[in-house]
């Protein structure tokens, strides 16, 4: 009887312990799975989560015995009267008292009583069917919506984390690293400018040249010891003014500088490099501006008079203007020369306030009118005219010399000479070549977001008038526009400017090219070029009247050797090209107007290709200006190849040499070129640390760029990014969004155009080698059986 | 959830199931125990109760479907404009083709849990069962179209998309090569639009006036090697940009040849190429002949071994084989004796590349042994001196102008008399497309001959990237090729997108005998450096029986931008060369295109549509919302018994 209850029991609590773990299984298993997608390895986590929960309750079911169980009916039921126990079976009849064995058999019959009328069920271990079913719902929902809630909250908690995160490292950081929070700077330029001081709060300023500099600045501790430290000199201590920090210096040349505190004995960069730029002062320009022709020459019968205007501007100021003169008398051995200095009568000042920097603000009108005779001068003499200029700056004065001005009195016995084919070769400062502007103008392009849109169309204007100069100057030559005096004059031919570099892509100013090996350009073309005549078609005239032989030949002869023998007339004179040197001039003067117009209109990217045709327009007239002259003397007959190369040369060693070509890696294009695959690798998001070597490349870079800001200012600012990146020892530069980007890119145009590699092709389809070998050299042994 | 068949197959279902039936036994025990008393009438509506929940409830598990015999047709709308979410129809079904459009649709309708958005076509037959399956849009590609297959589909293709389609261009190219784009402009207008090529730093290179179904070639040199992303822009009439491709391309140094050069005298000319070449990495061997039987000899960038092995003035076999090129005049090819051309000729067979600059001794000087091996090359003098202008020739797509560019030539073009025989391939041709340098293959080698002159005139008057592109492009075509890795994208695009499978297939050079070892090779797939973690995953290739040399694996780029495939074989050779990068785009990229393979593949299926197209019935699942009502409302009326009635 009591057993049957016992097991009644021990299955209502097993039941129970059955229920409760399936439903704890199913909600870790429904956990686990939207957590992770793998369901093995879910159900792998279930069962180590079930396994203790089931022993945990297992221990309940096992502590389920008789004696518990009777013990348990004692305590629930008081009827009972603690006597329960007295049915167990160990304890038989024979060794109770006769009290107990009447009260045994009162609890058996009344236990059999209650088992009967279930009077236990209340005892029963109860399963919570309601609960249960909650729970097993719940977890149906939960297998159905859980990853999506999951999410949710892992998204909630990461937000919350980051924004913690960050406001503790800004705070971190805050306090651990001084700041600049306010800084003004006082440029008070060299009294010699005449200009007013002025003051700015930005760290990144221009200032004129010996400008002189006070930086205040005021830092967020101002407990430490501040330092001001320009690149390429040593670190120097700010002198301490209550809260405010200041510091003095020069502006001597374009520069990086950067703020340092102490701590313990060491220097430690506050982030931020800046720049100054500084705005030199440049030398005085001088334009001629009449007579507009740089040779006249007067007939002995004219009046030999002009007059002599010159317009000089300068930055700041202009303290002198003389006029040299030099006089040439006599002729051949007998010449003398007379030097004079005179000074102008009249002069015109004017003053311009330009908005962009470098620009010419005082500008200054010369003339004077000159008499030939009032120089002592007769027909047959010449004079030299330039004009010399001084500026004011302090203190020392910039000289700048103008072109020379040929004034000729003609003697009646002399034969008009003619003009085309003199040369002189010196360069005008005033005037740019076609060259240069080519140089000027592919700058400007590049730069050009770099620049104000007031400096970038001042800077194209000028070029539209150097440009406009060039043009006039060629003009001249070609007799087009610019007739002066009496009788027709001629131009020199100058603006050719020997000894320069013409391959193209050259076109950065300080980019060193890789030296050329085959030495001086020119002349060899002209030595290689002049060993070979050129042949025409046949196509350019021949004038009759150049051949030496007559016309008088009735057998025709002549004519036949004359149209099919290659006869120029003068035998050993022969022009190198089909065109004479006008025609090509003429149109480097065409396309000069179309780049000139372009320039003007401030659209220089348009006025490029009309630069670079004049220039080989200019290229091409300057050697069809030559002339092949055959040497003369003894030609040797041709050598056969049986006698060729059968000399005596005893003295002639053979020998065999090994170099190894060292290519020079400091030149600026490696440096470009390296610092752009490291910036194109990171980006400007990586995290990634530069090692030594790279760091290094960059501090080079920066030192490189700041020498080249001398000819090319706007260079500085990157000159400044590659410095940080150098201190930062990463691409991920602070308070710098586009710095990398925009470093990259002006790295990009001072590249020059790559040479291409004397390489080998990829095979696309890689084959085994030996096994076409052999399969090759089977086919041959077949085809030779 | 699951269908009855496959809970035999899941055991912990399968015991679920079990436990809700024992539950229900022991309810309706427990029921009719505690009802005994009570009137049949309450008995047997409770037991129905206790029926209906417990079914609805295994109903929510099971999800029995049900057989629909009419013609059911689903639409399946695959396009960029979102909008149409609002107006789909209850058979209507959105298939987003990117995770930025679904995150799109998200953020503006929160459209999260829409049962009428799809990620995948797969999901529309499980969605909405049908017959008939009506594509709307772009339509979708082979791939994703063999989820209807044996279906009947109809498709109504949308407005051709502004852009570029068919693009070709050269992911991987050496420094100073240029690499040029063709594309065709499809636009839905019949305007004039400015195409645009834009370097990696945002400035225009070159620039274009097309009108739609135009096809062009763009090109350009980048200036450095590694991984630059040039754009083409298409700006319409009223200067707005329409589309913005990326054009990744991957500049790389070529490995440097070895050039062996042999002068009758010294010259300009090899001056000049020896300059150039040493410069460049390249190594030299130039051998001068300054008298009948006296050599100079220099070398240059050369190993000492080879150094060694080359002087002196007989050429052998084994010294030839160490080079990649011979370059040699006519004069002294004239002079070496017949063995050493015989030497010579094995050597082109085995892969050695002959350069030989023609001049006018080779023209009047007839040579038996050399009759043989000049057969093909008609050499005929010339009446006066001549200039050729100069025009690279690629490929028979691939001319390469050299503006302004004229030099002497010692004879006749080839095909100025007679027609070249086929097995002659010119190398470079004037403007009128008279050849002068000319290659023809010989078993492994190739045999080139040139009658151009004096290009050291290029670099004396400053034409010296001229002078390397001709002198570049004559070593590349006629020298001994290099054998390396090449990789590509098999798939119609030829191009890898991100979240888009792809099939990636690598040529490895087999130098060695194939060793017994496993069919698979592992090879690390990097992202490029600018993630900080630098993550990287494997990716196992498995060898290509049909093909020796090539390797396969499937790729599912998760990361879009250059990747770089590392060799992580087990083989001691490094198979791959660190150079191997290629581009993933983005989703968005390239839209026109992938537009224009889809609408193909979609048309292509459509009239391949089967016969036997399915028109019996469907089945269809019981909507859960049945279940639910059931559950809930035989629970409540459970719980109110139980309360009230009890």
């Amino acid at each position: 009887m009591i057993d049957a209850l016992l097991r009644q029991f021990r299955f209502r609590k097993l039941l129970q312990i059955f229920i409760s773990s399936f439903i704890f299984a199913l909600m870790v298993l429904s956990i686990n799975h939207s957590l992770n997608s793998h369901f093995n390895g879910s159900l792998i986590v279930t069962l180590a989560f079930l396994l203790p929960y089931f022993v945990f309750h297992l221990r309940k079911y096992r502590s389920i015995s008789k004696s518990n169980l009777l013990e348990h009916i004692n305590r629930s039921y008081p009827d009972y009267e603690e006597s329960a126990q007295l049915i167990q079976n160990s304890v038989h009849s024979q060794e109770l008292n006769i009290l107990a064995r009447l009260q045994k058999q009162k609890i058996e019959d009344k236990l059999d009583h209650d088992i009967k009328s279930k009077r236990f069920s209340l005892l029963y271990p109860r399963i919570r069917w309601k609960s249960s079913f909650l729970m097993l719902v719940t977890t149906l929902l939960f297998l159905s919506y859980g990853t999506e809630t999951i999410s949710f909250i892992q998204v909630m908690f990461q937000n919350r984390q980051l924004a913690g995160q960050t406001e503790t490292s800004n705070v971190s950081v805050a306090l651990k690293e001084p700041k600049i929070t306010s800084s003004k700077t006082l440029i008070r330029p060299a009294l010699y400018t005449q200009l007013k001081s002025k003051e700015t709060h930005q760290l990144n300023f221009e200032a004129e040249q010996q400008a002189k500099l006070f930086w205040t600045i005021e830092f967020s501790n101002s407990k430490l010891d501040y330092f001001y430290s320009p690149s390429g000199q040593a670190p120097q201590k700010m002198k301490r003014n209550g809260k405010h920090f200041s510091i003095e210096d020069v502006a001597t040349q374009t520069q990086l500088y950067k703020f340092s505190y102490q701590k313990d004995t060491k220097l430690i960069d506050l982030d931020g490099i800046y720049a100054l730029s500084v705005i030199r002062d440049r030398p005085p320009k001088i334009e001629i501006k009449e007579p507009k022709l740089n040779l006249i020459e007067f007939p002995k019968s004219s009046t030999a008079e002009f007059n002599l205007k010159v317009n000089v501007r300068d930055d700041y100021g202009i303290s002198d203007v003389k006029i040299l003169a030099s006089v040439a008398k006599g002729s051949g051995e007998a010449v003398k020369f007379r030097d004079k200095v005179f000074r102008f009568t009249e002069s015109e000042a004017k003053i311009t306030t330009g908005d962009a920097p470098n620009s010419l603000r005082v500008s200054q009108l010369y003339q004077r009118h000159w008499r030939l005779s009032d120089l002592e001068m007769e027909p047959g003499d010449e004079v030299y005219f330039s004009i010399q200029a001084k500026d004011n700056r302090s203190p020392n004065n910039q000289i700048a010399k103008s072109s020379s001005l040929i004034i000729r009195w003609l003697d009646e016995e002399e034969v008009e000479m003619a003009a085309e084919g003199i040369r002189i070769r010196f360069v005008p400062e005033y005037f740019r070549s076609q060259r240069q502007i080519i140089i000027e103008t592919e700058k400007l392009v590049q730069d050009r977001q770099d620049l104000s849109i007031d400096s970038f169309q001042q800077t194209s204007q000028d070029l539209g008038y150097s440009q406009s100069d060039l043009k006039r100057k060629y003009g001249q030559y070609l007799g087009d526009e610019f007739g002066e005096g009496p009788e027709e004059q001629f131009g020199l031919a100058d603006g050719y400017h020997g000894g320069e570099s013409m391959s193209s892509g050259e076109a950065n100013t300080g980019v060193e090219q890789h030296h050329d090996k085959a030495s001086t350009q020119e002349d060899e073309d002209d030595h290689q070029v002049s060993q070979q005549p050129e042949i025409d078609d046949h196509s350019h005239e021949h004038s009759l009247d150049d051949s030496p032989t007559n016309n008088n030949d009735r057998s025709g002869a002549t004519e036949l050797i004359q149209k099919f023998g290659h006869n120029h007339g003068t035998i050993e004179i022969a022009p190198l090209s089909k065109r004479d040197p006008k025609s090509w001039m003429k149109m480097a003067v065409n396309e000069m107007w179309q780049a000139e117009l372009h320039l003007m209109v401030s659209e220089p990217e348009k006025a490029l290709p009309f630069e670079y045709n004049a220039y080989n327009y200019l290229k091409l007239a300057r050697q069809a200006e030559r002339i092949y002259a055959k040497r003369l003397g003894f030609e040797p007959p041709p050598v056969s190849e049986d006698r060729r190369l059968s000399g005596e040369l005893m003295a002639i060693l053979e020998y065999d040499l090994s170099y190894v070509d060292n290519k020079d890696d400091t030149t600026d294009s490696i440096l470009f070129e390296k610092s752009f695959h490291i910036l194109n690798t990171f980006g400007s998001d990586s995290l990634s640390q530069l090692e030594a070597p790279q760091t290094k490349l960059f501090s080079k870079l920066s030192h490189r760029l700041v020498e080249l800001s001398g000819e090319r200012p706007i260079l500085i600012k990157y000159a400044a990014i590659a410095e940080r990146v150098a201190l930062a020892k990463t691409t991920l530069l602070k308070n710098c969004d586009n710095c990398i980007d925009d470093l990259r890119s002006k790295l990009w145009q001072l590249l020059p155009a790559p040479i291409s590699q004397p390489g080998r092709l990829l095979n696309p389809q890689p084959v085994r080698l030996d096994q076409e070998k052999r399969y090759l050299n089977s086919i041959l042994n077949e085809s030779i059986k | 959830m699951v269908k009855l068949e496959s809970i035999l197959n899941f055991p912990l279902l399968f015991s679920s199931m079990l436990f809700i039936l024992l539950a229900l036994v022991l309810s309706v025990y427990k029921l009719l125990t505690r009802l005994k008393d009570a009137s049949k009438f309450h008995r047997i509506g409770l037991l129905f109760l206790n029926l209906v929940f417990f079914l609805s409830f295994m109903g929510l598990i099971i999800q029995p479907h049900y057989n629909d015999s009419s013609n059911r047709i689903s639409k399946l709308l695959i396009q960029d404009d979102l909008t149409v979410m609002k107006k789909l129809d209850k058979d209507e079904f959105l298939l987003v083709s990117s995770l930025s459009q679904l995150g799109q649709l998200s953020q503006q309708y929160q459209l999260k849990f829409s049962s009428q958005i799809l990620t995948e076509p797969e999901q529309l037959q499980l969605k909405s069962p049908a017959s008939e399956i009506e594509l709307i849009g772009d339509g979708l590609s082979e791939t994703q179209l063999a989820a209807f297959d044996n279906m009947r589909l109809n498709f109504v293709s949308a407005e051709l998309k502004t852009g570029l389609i068919s693009p070709e261009w050269l992911e991987s190219i050496w420094l100073g090569n240029h690499f040029s784009v063709k594309a065709t402009l499809q636009t839905s207008s019949n305007g004039i639009f400015t195409v645009e090529l834009v370097d990696p730093i945002g400035q225009v290179v070159q620039q274009l006036s097309l009108r739609s179904n135009e096809r062009f070639e763009m090109s350009s040199t980048p200036k450095t090697i590694g991984n630059h992303l040039y754009q083409i822009r298409i700006i319409d009439s009223k200067d707005k940009i329409v589309s913005n491709e990326t054009i990744p391309v991957s500049v790389q140094r070529s490995t440097p040849a070895k050039l062996l050069i042999l002068q009758s005298s010294p010259s300009f000319e090899v001056k000049q190429l020896q300059n150039w070449s040493a410069e460049n990495g390249a190594s030299l061997f130039v051998r001068s002949r300054i008298s009948q039987n006296k050599f100079v000899s220099r070398s240059t960038n050369l190993e000492l071994s080879i150094f060694e092995s080359t002087k002196g003035t007989s050429l052998s076999s084994r010294s030839l084989s160490l080079y990649d090129l011979l370059i040699i005049d006519g004069r002294e090819l004239l002079s070496i004796s017949d063995g050493q051309i015989k030497t010579v000729k094995d050597a082109i067979r085995d892969g050695l590349g002959l350069l030989v600059l023609v001049d006018s001794y080779l023209v009047d000087n007839k040579n038996e042994s050399l009759a043989d091996l000049l057969k093909d090359f008609p050499l005929s003098p010339l009446e006066q001196q001549t200039e050729s202008s100069i025009v690279l020739v690629k490929s028979e797509t691939d001319l390469v102008n050299l503006s302004n560019i004229t030099l002497p030539i010692a004879t006749r073009p080839f095909d100025s008399t007679n027609s070249l025989p086929p097995s002659v391939i010119p190398l470079i041709t004037d403007l009128q497309g008279r050849v002068v340098v000319a290659s023809s293959q010989l078993t492994l080698g190739k045999l080139g001959l040139s009658i151009i002159q004096d290009t050291n005139r290029l670099v004396t008057s400053g034409r010296r990237q001229e002078f390397s592109l001709i002198w570049h492009h004559l070593i590349e075509q006629i020298g001994r090729k290099e054998q390396g890795s090449q990789l590509q994208a098999r798939n119609p695009a030829k191009r890898f997108t991100i979240n888009q499978l792809a099939e990636i297939c690598i040529n490895i050079p087999m130098k060695t005998p194939v060793k017994a070892k496993t069919e698979q090779e592992t090879f690390r797939v990097s992202h490029s450096f600018q993630q900080a973690d630098e993550s990287q995953h494997v990716l196992s290739f498995e060898r290509n029986p049909f093909l020796s040399g090539e390797f396969c694996a499937d790729f599912w780029p998760k990361q879009s931008g250059w990747h770089q495939l590392l060799d992580n074989s087990l083989s001691q050779d490094n198979m791959i060369k660190e150079n191997l990068w290629f581009y993933v785009h983005d989703e968005d990229g390239w839209q026109a295109d992938n537009q224009l393979t889809t609408l193909l593949a979609t048309k292509s299926r459509i009239k391949r549509n089967p016969s036997s197209a399915s028109r019996k019935g469907v089945s269809l699942p019981i909507s859960d919302w049945l279940f639910w009502s059931l559950m809930v409302i035989s629970s409540g009326l459970i719980w109110i018994e139980r309360k009230y009635w009890s």
